[in-house]
């Protein structure tokens, strides 16, 4: 097989795991960089950016998972990199600049063992061979040994174990041949560990399979929370499934883009906002509704706490308004140090969206009556629900009383 | 300078300025006679207030330093949380254009494809670029840090500057931290050509998941003024 084939196989292999180099500072005290966030160097026609080489040091793997287009039972051509060839392939994309890293995961060919091996030769041959000095992330396969574990961490700026779904019964539906605990948690927990001694700049990563075992976004933001609680996770990525030909799960509808971009939206207000899982509201079933914004849901369902007179609310009351982020907060903090905010434009000029925001703040004792919450509410959603029109629901009392009609 | 800017501007009537004959503690001690106490201007938000007007002088307008001279007599006056908290109308524009040339830098810095050429006067790196704002230093600068023991070079396919009018196509590169531009017939190298493009179009198209196509996604990301920069480009249309 030659390169231009294996580079199609084994890159379409890779597509459906998430990265970015995000959520990284530069340097680190293991004297690894990380690149600035961001640096994307071509989008797909599916609108995801390239911003690092993605690819399967191999597709040949002994693990069922049912979703995955490389389960052994599947019959498909099976191709694998040697790690020099890896390095130099990725070397050439990377000085023309096509990209701005490495991200290497694999199948789990003979060993969890032999396939670190080959992951971690990959790494050493670019950070010691080629002195390259830029980032590369490390995928630890379900199983690997500590000592494999350690080696990856060494190297890379960033590692990751997939925990695909929230709860052992769920990967259960999977995979039969994952062990939760054991085989991810466990490994998590090493990676933290070896973490302290000041390795990792980019820290550890998990990714879900969103919508494939039947798991509610309840329990996924549950296991997340938890995830960047206990073990200090960096970022947790979603993946909404995709049914795969030729896989047990083929028959399964594809889960929707905006459902995993729901739970994104919660993973920033846990990450950014400060928002803890009992803020974030979810529906009979456990799901987040999808034709409004979680924010946006916790401000319609604690319409006592508002509306926040922006000269005088905290930084972090700030940042439950919709409308206002982090950066706008934080100006609006800083600004009324020496100056009153008097008009929403003002607002505006700091980067609050002010359509969103206005019923929720008053300016200067001024509450703008005039912005009715529904003629809002269905700027924001992203599909109008017209029985919940036809039945009229007050959502507060008072002079600032929100209904919709 | 803008010719209608010059105009207009303090600088009007005198052929240079000698910014080594300004005193800065003449200038700053001037400044506190009239606005008070400024410790701020040695604070971290400062230089804040400097980067962002750094890169809104780099801004293709010809107010440029009009809006900018706005902006920093308010700091003066209200301090530096207002401007950098954008309250007023004039904050707010500087950091937008200083957004829009940050935003085109990075941009630059993601899409310039390089080809590496070696020949016996040294190791080469060449890509195309068009810039509306005036960041070539910015992203030569950051090319010769990614690729250390390699001469950047750009090429300018612009026709609108003069000098490109005169002489064809130019390239610029950095020598000794100040960018230099060179006709492209007068460059150490013929220009290369690389089959490169087929292994990244095969890689391109292996990412690809038709099940969440979004080219408007893809295009609001890699608007079509890219779309010649990058071997992929027309797969966006």
């Amino acid at each position: 097989m030659d390169l231009l084939q294996k580079l199609s196989l084994l890159g379409a292999a890779a597509k459906y795991d998430v990265c970015a180099a995000s959520g990284c500072s530069s340097g680190g005290r293991s004297g690894l960089p990380s690149p600035g966030s961001g640096v994307c160097h071509s989008f797909l026609p599916d609108g995801r950016c390239i911003s690092l080489f993605k690819v399967l040091q191999t597709n040949s793997c002994q693990k069922d998972c049912f979703y995955c287009p490389n389960r052994i039972q599947r019959d498909i051509p099976r191709a694998s990199f040697t790690p020099d060839e890896l390095a130099v392939l990725f070397l050439e994309f990377y000085h023309r600049n096509y990209v701005e890293g490495l991200f290497l995961s694999s199948g789990i060919c003979k060993s969890p063992g032999h396939t670190m091996e080959q992951i971690i030769k990959t790494a050493e041959i670019l950070r010691y061979k080629y002195r390259f000095n830029g980032y590369i992330h490390l995928k630890v396969v379900p199983g690997a040994k500590p000592e494999y574990i350690e080696q990856a961490v060494r190297l890379a700026s960033r590692v990751s174990v997939n925990i695909e779904a929230p709860t052992a019964d769920y990967l259960q539906k999977l995979s039969r041949l994952k062990d939760f605990e054991d085989g991810i948690i466990n490994r998590m927990k090493w990676i933290k560990r070896l973490q302290s001694g000041g390795l990792l700049p980019a820290g550890q990563t998990t990714q879900f399979i969103v919508g494939a075992a039947g798991e509610s976004d309840a329990s996924i933001l549950k296991t997340t929370s938890g995830l960047y609680q206990g073990i200090g996770l960096k970022r947790v990525y979603f993946s909404a499934f995709q049914p795969v030909a030729g896989t047990p799960l083929e028959g399964m509808p594809p889960a929707a883009v905006l459902r995993e971009h729901r739970l994104y939206q919660c993973d920033f207000l846990f990450r950014l906002y400060g928002f803890k899982l009992s803020d974030i509201s979810f529906n009979s079933e456990g799901n987040l509704p999808e034709d409004i914004d979680p924010k946006l849901n916790y401000a319609l369902n604690n319409s006592h706490l508002f509306p926040l007179e922006v000269n005088r609310a905290s930084y972090r009351e700030l940042l439950k308004v919709p409308g206002i982020g982090p950066a706008s907060a934080r100006r609006i903090v800083n600004a009324r140090k020496k100056f009153k905010f008097n008009t929403l434009d003002e607002l505006k000029n700091t980067g609050v969206v002010v359509k969103r925001a206005a019923p929720f703040v008053q300016v200067n004792g001024r509450y703008r009556e005039s912005y009715k919450l529904v003629q809002q509410l269905e700027l924001w959603r992203d599909s109008v629900d017209h029985s919940a029109l036809r039945q009229p629901r007050v959502i507060s009392q008072g002079s600032h009383a929100l209904s919709l009609v | 300078m803008h010719k209608k800017e010059y105009s207009s501007s303090l600088f009007r009537g005198q052929k240079a300025l000698d910014c080594d004959s300004i005193s800065s503690d003449d200038v700053i001690n001037r400044y506190i006679q009239t606005y008070g106490p400024l410790d701020w201007l040695n604070s971290k938000k400062a230089g804040s207030l400097a980067e962002a007007v750094l890169y809104a002088s780099r801004y293709n307008a010809p107010d440029r330093y009009r809006l900018i001279s706005k902006v920093l007599l308010q700091a003066l006056e209200y301090g530096p949380d207002y401007v950098l908290g954008r309250v007023s109308k004039d904050a707010r524009n500087m950091f937008n254009r200083s957004r829009r040339v940050c935003m085109e830098a990075h941009r630059a810095n993601g899409f310039i494809r390089l080809t590496p050429v070696e020949n016996p006067k040294g190791s080469f790196m060449v890509g195309k670029a068009e810039f509306r704002h005036d960041i070539c230093d910015l992203v030569l600068r950051y090319f010769s840090r990614r690729h250390q023991g390699w001469k950047i070079y750009l090429i300018s396919g612009n026709t609108n500057t003069e000098q490109a009018a005169l002489t064809g196509q130019t390239a610029c590169y950095l020598e000794k931290n100040v960018v230099k531009t060179v006709p492209v017939s007068d460059l150490p190298f013929e220009l290369p050509g690389d089959d490169f493009e087929r292994l990244w179009e095969t890689y391109y198209e292996s990412q690809y998941i038709e099940g969440r196509k979004n080219l408007a996604l893809a295009r609001k990301h890699l608007p079509q003024k890219y779309w010649s920069w990058v071997p992929e480009g027309n797969k966006l249309k």
